[in-house]
């Protein structure tokens, strides 16, 4: 149905002023002046003077505010205090790093755990479900930066078999194919460790999942129809376990955030998280705004991707099919 | 003819283990009409799904039930899964949900004409709307998803599915026990329809002992795992010489059940 796009949308909506008011308040209050958190303090009077106004500093909040949501909507997040150049042009080469470390890292990580997961429910007691279980509890209680640290040090300094650090070569490779080949043996550690430390709460939840929908009495039938287990394994028991799958994907969207932080300094990569905890720690306050901001964007846009796969996977909410009820 | 020859099945669990089926013998020839009936926990459930060879893994089955020379309980996979539908199909208990939520009722009926009698997704189509037909629901219905239908609906469809691929013997395990009164009537009619329509056989598990008794040619009465009285309906109605048989005839008498 449309009302539930249109929820959905107004949803979206609400979530992304919210990461722009928690990003216009935060900077906001931190501690000294409100100017100097925005301005740089090493400008020049002058320079000062013409923030103020691009800022609107001089106006009442709630006008500051405006203009702070339009700037962000249109990409306009002001001059780095480090780099002195448009925060955007910073951002824009990062942005891809970001998707594909992260988005090939979740998209791994859950199909690889939804895989393991389905096989563990099969057979009840049988070794892979013992092997699922353990590996999955152990992938997820490890610290993240820990692993990753460990992995770096063996797998790129001891045993230089990948790079120790960036997105890319350098010099970069020529040939488009080389180069393709060059970025993703860069991307192989950093993603590698987060579908290490990704799978296992995925295999878990999803093991659980099927042995409770395998216990269902349609599935009871669909063996009596002499289907073969494949098909009552995947096309009745993981198809009705699908949605809540989905809401799992949905809520381990968030943290998305917290990964790209971690793992893309970890692996001094050349993406938006790395660029998130750089620019807070040299106090660029604009930058790590528009950063968290990137992030957040990202964050909701996967979700309402997640969410329009829900609705297709769960036919109790209604999508376009006969209009009322 | 389906054999079942001194079938037992014992539930094992962790804490404890539970003898359902004790040492059952029944004949069920082809085109006859079969009840069982016996208070509940009496083991019906467990002595007709093991014809389907469909308990749980944690139940242990002895004996054998033999359909044309072989033993279905030991059957292959493959036989199995051959004789599964197309010689046996299965109406399950109403408050069950016997649909797959997340299908649609034509896809399911669909899936066992394409899967088990390799028709087209046309032919699959055109056969569907005749057996929702059949069983009094308008083909419309095949668009639906499970959730969208009442429990007589729901019973419907699965009673459409079961005779999907023309089976020579359709159990029944308690097909109205979940729905209104005026409704059962009618699903039970439906049921009886398309068995003497196609000249199907029909093992019918039931609570209603004149029900049962009014429509079937052979009747079994199960108490505590045994098959206690077996004959024909009107000779154990009209002399029960088990006393379980004169419980479950004056419950129905006390409460003024039809018959
Ligand atoms: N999966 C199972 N695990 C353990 N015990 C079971 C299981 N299924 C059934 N039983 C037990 O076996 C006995 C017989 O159960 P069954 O379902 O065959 O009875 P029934 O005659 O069909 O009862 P009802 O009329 O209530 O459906 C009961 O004591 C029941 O608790
Ligand atoms: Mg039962």
């Amino acid at each position: 149905m449309r009302s539930y796009w249109i929820r959905r949308a107004i949803g979206a909506a609400a979530v992304l002023l919210l990461v722009i008011a928690a990003n216009f308040f935060l900077f906001r209050i931190m501690p000294g002046d409100v100017v100097s958190s925005i301005v740089d303090p090493r400008f020049s009077p002058e320079a000062k003077e013409r923030m103020r106004e691009v800022f609107g500093l001089d106006q009442p909040l709630l006008r500051q505010f405006v203009i702070y949501v339009r700037r962000m909507l249109t990409f306009d997040f002001g001059i780095s205090f480090l780099s002195q150049r448009p925060i955007w042009d910073e951002l824009r080469s990062r942005v891809p790093n970001t998707i594909a470390l992260l988005g090939s890292a979740l998209l791994i990580s859950s199909a690889l755990g939804t895989w393991l997961g389905v096989q563990a429910a099969r057979k009840r007691g049988g070794i892979t479900e013992k092997v699922v279980l353990i590996s999955g509890s152990i992938s997820f209680s490890f610290p993240s930066f820990f692993v990753q640290l460990v992995l770096l040090l063996f797998l790129a300094y001891t045993l230089p078999v990948f790079p120790l650090r960036g997105s890319v070569s350098i010099p970069v490779p020529q040939g488009a194919i080389d180069r393709m080949l060059d970025y993703i043996w860069h991307l192989l550690l950093p993603a590698g460790s987060l579908v290490l430390l990704g799978f296992g709460s995925w295999a878990i939840y999803v093991r659980n999942l099927m042995v409770k929908t395998l216990g269902e009495d349609f599935i009871l039938l669909a063996r009596a129809k002499g289907f073969s287990e494949s098909r009552v394994l995947w096309n009745h028991a993981f198809r009705s376990a699908l949605p809540p799958i989905l809401t799992i994907f949905l809520l381990a969207l968030p943290g998305i955030v917290s990964g790209a932080v971690i793992t893309e300094t970890v692996f001094s990569l050349h993406g938006v998280g790395k660029y998130l905890l750089d620019s807070i720690m040299g106090h660029d306050y604009p930058a790590a705004g528009a950063a968290f901001y990137i992030l957040g964007l990202l964050t909701i846009i996967s979700n309402l991707a997640a969410d329009a796969a829900y609705a297709i996977a769960d036919p109790r909410i209604k999508v376009g099919r006969r209009a009322g009820m | 003819m389906i054999a079942v020859r001194n079938l037992s099945v014992t539930y094992r669990t962790a804490a404890r283990s539970v003898q359902a089926v004790t040492d059952v013998s029944l004949d069920l020839p082809k085109g006859s009409i079969t009840a069982i009936v016996g208070e509940s926990g009496g083991g019906k459930s467990s002595l007709v799904y093991g014809i389907l060879r469909l308990l749980p893994p944690q139940a242990k089955v002895s004996g054998s039930i033999i359909y044309d020379g072989t033993d279905i309980l030991s059957a292959k996979e493959s036989w199995l899964r051959d004789f599964r539908w197309k010689k046996a199909a299965l109406v399950t208990q109403g408050a069950m949900n016997s649909l797959t939520p997340v299908l649609t009722v034509g896809y399911q009926i669909g899936e066992v004409l394409r899967i088990r009698l390799g028709l087209s997704r046309k032919e699959a189509d055109k056969r569907t709307a005749e057996l929702l037909g059949m069983t009094n629901l308008s083909p419309e219905y095949a668009k639906r998803y499970p959730h969208e239908l009442s429990g007589g609906q729901k019973q419907r469809v699965v009673i459409a599915m079961a005779v999907a691929c023309s089976p020579e013997l359709l159990i029944a395990d308690e097909p109205t026990s979940a729905l209104d009164v005026i409704t059962q009537a009618e699903v039970a009619a439906t049921l009886l329809d398309m068995v003497r329509e196609k000249g199907m056989g029909l093992l019918l598990v039931s609570h209603d002992l004149p029900l049962a008794a009014s429509l079937c040619e052979n009747l079994a009465v199960m108490h505590k795992g045994r098959i206690v009285e077996t004959g024909p309906p009107e000779k154990i109605l009209g002399s029960p010489s088990h006393p379980h048989t004169k419980e479950l005839l004056s419950a129905f008498s006390l409460i003024g059940g039809p018959g």
